[in-house]
């Protein structure tokens, strides 16, 4: 709770720094001491073995509802980690991720189904049409000030959505529907349990991928920019060089994802890319604590599963998500998990 | 069949019409971004609510003042209020406990009131549309050749109009108004000056939710239907006309509005329906790169 | 360093399922997890998933709707139907000992939400499945129904898009879009038009009514001179009413829902539109009506069996009324009569197997409330239920065409 202004962007305001270390809430120690417990190796080891068994066992005893949320969570767990790179990360204000996510989604899509191409071979593809899209939204968008970042990000949303919907290519309104499975080691990826284990896969290489870029020299230029944008400037960072890069590498994270998304949905449709969408993902990444991999994650998840939990609810539960949300921001501004930060 | 100059002039009678709801909304945007930098997601729920109060308060009437112009002025003032109040007690109990939090957790929890505000409604209106039946000739007015300007039309003009003006006078002239702007432009110097800066943000409030209330009456003598998730596609539009008139700024949140409602007339008999919205949002980007503080944004020195 | 993300996620992955987990604990069928607990299991598909039930057992139907959202109403409505002729049989006794039992599952009219929905109601074990009213939502959950062996009867959504997968256990109880567009060419000729334009809504469901009405319709001699678009929700038209006056059409064909649509029509007549307005099956609701007021009088309506129209439907509509309290919606008469092809089906089949249970569906021939229900070789109603309607003084009467 050191700093609590390090994410007021650009206001110019003087946050008054509430809190001591005297007065620290309920989460806080809690946190503190996981983490302390953490600190030492073997426990840390110990803790691995043990939740790496249980992730790994997961569909030996879980039905398909259970895999089925499960895989949902992890989706938007490789969503959220593409956000975080972004917003996270370098503090850019990003409300059109699924549009990333959209981009991926189609290029893949539209190659297996229309064009009969191995799902596997589209995937550098996928990169590639991600980097442009990248640099197309955000070549323009990086210079300007982060609320209009913010809506830029929204208004290209939008455009995608519509575009897909008007496009013959992209199936319009309907989308693509009856996409063939890929195949792995000969196997195709029909039952939900294989989906379940390469999504485990895949969280834990874009896991990997963040904790690298976060570590690099690049990762600690992303947080200098974050944390006072003028005076990275006048340090040499190249500011928009910096942004830029940011935004390609979460763009082609949350390209990805939705390239995996769409062989598991085995259908795609502009619905699934509202502005909804875009600001569940801001939310997980905000409510885990932004820029902490393993709290971003636990925003996903819970962003994901919550609603479940609740189904039994009904209509109700969007109303209590709001109350939590709330809630959450006014007692945990900084979100759930938030990042421990360096002194 | 249409002339051309007549298809112009009923797109710019259509567009003005829009613009109208537009510019009445995003007022409520841009007053509020202007003195918390705040972008209030919740904003569109209230109009969504106005019209849902004036919904009530029109049936309610209905029996004693019929169901004509008074006690849809009636229902206009009671939505205003009551929208006032409850853009007022958000602001008090969602908004003011994290003013000096991070931003992004500002515009999570706005986020969080849309939800709290949309369901609640769906709840209570068990999600059905209603109908909103008064008894003023709709197709009544003023006929030019082929284009068609209707009573309710120039009442909905001149209604914003007054509003707007007033609201003009209101922020540079008296005394709440002079404070607000002051707030503006450095909230802390203003809370050392002796302004009341927690009464000024709840003012803006008030006077931001009023305002898309009668957005939201409005829509319901004109559209005529009223639903949980109507304020959604409205904010939205109304959050990129007060960007397109340069956020922060009130004369330019009305020429956005007037603006961006024209852009989405013109933009759907040129381009087709389908590609208009891609057209507005187009627009919007184009012009933010070539003019980032939008159209009457004053040119801001990002933290230095 | 790293290891410790690595550990931290995990720590969560495990415990968010160790919370679902626990959250789901009363729902779980005694013996769960049959199905997925075998990695060296092949494609095959599961015979665990049609369960032998003895006799005087319960047959349970899942039901996939929108029951939040926008469309909950529709989705509600749909379940009372099936529940109202649920009850009825169970009161006369069953069928084959058998007891029916009705569960839902909410898709909120969005197509990941459906996945989940569909994935659960596959994990609660059921006999058949039923429900279906967003088509872009129905879809993505199909192929899951295929996979896990479960016959489907959509009862509401129409796309062309469903019978288009070519499922084999898969059927469409309402008539397609093409259905109502050859309802509403037969309309237009006798109302002696030939210019139309359409308005849709972007979605599945909307866009697929639009694109037959495109496709089919220059044949027979119209011209499509407009095609728009309203958002879902979207409160103007009036520049769409502009344009599509200047397109010179004589008949707009409304293929969106009845919320808009009375909005759509308001607005049609405040723009001066004068010609014919035609409303798909998405509109069929007394909400039109009262909706549009005084606009909507002389709008037609391509419309599911109307069920006060329908034979024996004012008792329908009583004994509706009186159990919900709310008149029945544009697709109840289609959700009772699904339940009553199921009751008709497990007779013929005598038992509740799988393939005995489609194939009997296949075959079957029940003269509903709706209509005749019988299904052509791609699994769409080999006859058209729709008939027309018009507004009238505040009502709907029937308009026979030939």
């Amino acid at each position: 709770m050191e700093n609590k202004n390090n994410l007021d962007l650009n206001n110019g305001e003087v946050a008054v720094v509430h809190e001591g270390t005297a007065k620290r809430g309920f989460f806080t120690r809690i946190i503190d001491s996981v983490y302390s417990f953490m600190d030492k190796t073997h426990n840390k080891i110990i803790v691995a073995v043990i939740l790496l068994a249980f992730v790994l066992t997961v569909p030996l005893w879980a039905d398909n509802y259970i895999l089925q949320v499960a895989w949902n969570a992890m989706f938007y767990m490789l969503l959220a980690l593409g956000c975080n790179i972004i917003v996270g990360f370098t503090g850019m204000v990003d409300l059109g991720f699924a549009a990333k996510f959209a981009v991926g989604a189609y290029t893949s899509g539209i190659l297996v189904h229309t064009f009969g191409w191995n799902f596997w071979l589209t995937l550098p593809i996928v990169v590639i049409v991600g980097m442009i899209a990248a640099v197309l939204i955000g070549g323009p968008a990086l210079r300007l000030r982060s609320d209009y970042l913010a809506i830029v990000t929204l208004g290209f949303g939008e455009i995608v959505r519509t575009v897909a919907r008007n496009l013959e290519i992209t199936g319009s309104a309907s989308g693509l529907s009856g996409i063939k499975r890929p195949y792995i080691f000969g196997t195709q990826l029909t039952r939900i349990w294989m989906w379940y284990y390469l999504f485990v896969f895949l969280v834990f290489l874009f896991v990997v991928a963040s904790n690298r870029v976060k570590d690099s020299r690049f990762g600690r230029g992303l947080a200098y920019v974050r944390e006072d944008e003028d005076a990275a400037r006048a340090m040499g960072v190249n500011v928009v060089k910096f942004k830029m890069w940011a935004f390609i590498v979460g763009t082609v994270m949350g390209a990805i994802a939705g390239a995996f998304y769409v062989m598991q949905m085995a259908a795609v449709s502009p619905n699934s890319f509202q502005f909804t969408q875009s600001s569940n993902i801001l939310l997980a990444v905000v409510l885990g604590g932004m820029g902490k991999v393993p709290g971003v994650m636990a925003g996903a998840a819970f962003f994901s599963i919550f609603p479940e939990i609740f189904r039994s609810i009904g209509e109700y539960r969007m109303l209590f998500f709001g109350i939590a949300l709330v809630l959450v921001m006014i007692f945990r501004p900084q979100g759930l998990w938030p990042e421990r930060r360096r002194r | 069949m249409f002339s051309p100059g007549e298809i112009i002039l009923q797109q710019t009678v259509n567009g003005l019409i829009l613009g109208c709801f537009y510019a009445l909304i995003s007022l409520g945007y841009t007053m509020v971004y202007g003195i918390v930098r705040l972008l209030n997601f919740a904003h569109g729920d209230i109009y969504m609510v106005g019209a849902f109060v004036g919904f009530f308060v029109f049936g309610a009437l209905a029996a004693i003042t019929g169901t004509g112009w008074l006690s849809i002025i009636l229902a206009m003032v009671a939505a205003m209020f009551l929208c006032g109040v409850l853009g007022f007690l958000i602001q008090r109990f969602a908004y003011r406990p994290l003013l000096d939090a991070p931003r992004l957790s500002l515009l999570i929890t706005a986020i969080g009131v849309s939800l709290i505000l949309q369901n609640a409604m769906m709840i209570l209106t068990n999600g059905e549309f209603k109908f909103f039946n008064h008894s003023v000739n709709p197709r009544a007015g003023i006929s030019l050749g082929n284009v068609t300007i209707t009573w309710i039309q120039m009442v909905l003009l001149g209604i914003t109009a007054v509003l707007l003006i007033s609201l003009t006078w209101f922020v540079s002239k008296t005394i709440w108004g002079k404070a607000m702007r002051a707030i503006s432009m450095d909230r802390p110097t203003c809370r050392l000056m002796g302004i009341n800066v927690n009464t000024i943000i709840g003012i803006t409030f008030f006077i931001g939710s009023a305002l898309a209330a009668v957005a939201g009456v409005m829509a319901c003598v004109y559209y005529g239907n009223v639903h949980y998730f109507m304020g959604y596609i409205m904010g939205m539009k109304a959050f990129t006309a007060a960007v397109i008139g340069g956020i922060g700024s009130i004369p330019g949140a009305m020429l956005g509005g007037l603006l961006l409602g024209l852009l989405e007339a013109g933009g759907t008999q040129v381009l087709g329906s389908s590609w208009k919205d891609v057209f507005a949002f187009g627009i919007l980007i184009i012009m933010l790169i070539f003019k980032p503080t939008g159209l009457l944004g004053k040119t801001e020195v990002e933290r230095m | 360093m790293k290891k410790k993300w690595f550990l931290l996620i995990t720590l969560i992955l495990a415990l968010s399922i160790f919370m679902l987990a626990c959250g789901d604990k009363e729902e779980e069928p005694p013996a769960p997890g049959v199905t997925t607990d075998a990695p060296d299991e092949t494609d095959a598909p599961d015979e665990t998933d049609a369960p032998e039930v003895p006799a005087g057992g319960v047959f349970t139907i899942g039901a996939l709707l929108p029951m939040t959202g926008p469309e909950a109403y529709y989705g509600n409505d749909m379940y009372q139907s099936y529940q109202m002729a649920i009850d009825e049989i169970n009161e006369a006794g069953g069928v084959l000992g058998y007891t029916f039992e009705i569960f839902n599952e909410d898709d909120a009219c969005d197509a990941a939400q459906a996945a989940t929905a569909g994935s659960k109601i596959i994990s609660a074990e059921p006999d058949i499945v039923v429900g279906g009213y967003c088509s872009g939502a129905t879809i993505p959950a199909l192929q899951q129904f295929y996979d896990a062996n479960l016959v489907v009867l959509v009862s509401a959504a129409n796309s062309t898009n469903i019978t288009d997968l070519a499922l084999e256990q898969t059927f469409m109880v309402n008539s397609p879009g093409t259905h109502g567009v050859q309802t509403l060419t037969k309309l237009a000729k006798s109302l002696g038009v030939t210019k139309i334009a359409t308005i849709h809504q972007g979605d599945d469901y909307t866009k697929n009514l639009s694109d037959i009405v495109e496709r089919d319709m220059p044949g027979d001699g119209f011209e499509i001179v407009a095609v728009e678009v309203m958002e879902k929700g979207a409160a103007d038209v009036s520049a769409i009413v502009t344009a599509i006056r200047n397109a010179g059409a004589e008949l707009v064909y409304w293929c969106g829902y009845h919320a808009d649509g009375s909005n759509v029509i308001k607005q049609l007549r405040q723009g001066g539109y004068e010609g014919e307005i035609v409303c798909g099956d998405g509109s069929s609701s007394v909400d039109l009506i009262t909706g549009s007021g005084e606009a909507g009088e002389g709008v037609y309506v391509t419309s599911p069996p109307y069920v006060e129209l329908a034979e024996g439907g004012t008792e329908y509509v009583a004994k509706y009324e009186e159990l919900y309290g709310q008149p029945p919606g544009g697709y109840s008469t289609l959700c009772y009569d699904t339940i009553y092809v199921i009751k008709e089906a497990i007779e013929e089949a005598g038992s509740i197997e799988y393939e005995a249970l489609r194939l009997a569906v296949e075959n079957i021939d029940y003269p509903g409330m709706s209509g005749r229900i019988k299904f052509a070789e791609n699994h769409e109603l080999a006859e058209s239920n729709f008939m027309i309607v018009k507004i009238e003084n505040g009502e709907f009467v029937l308009v026979e065409v030939d």
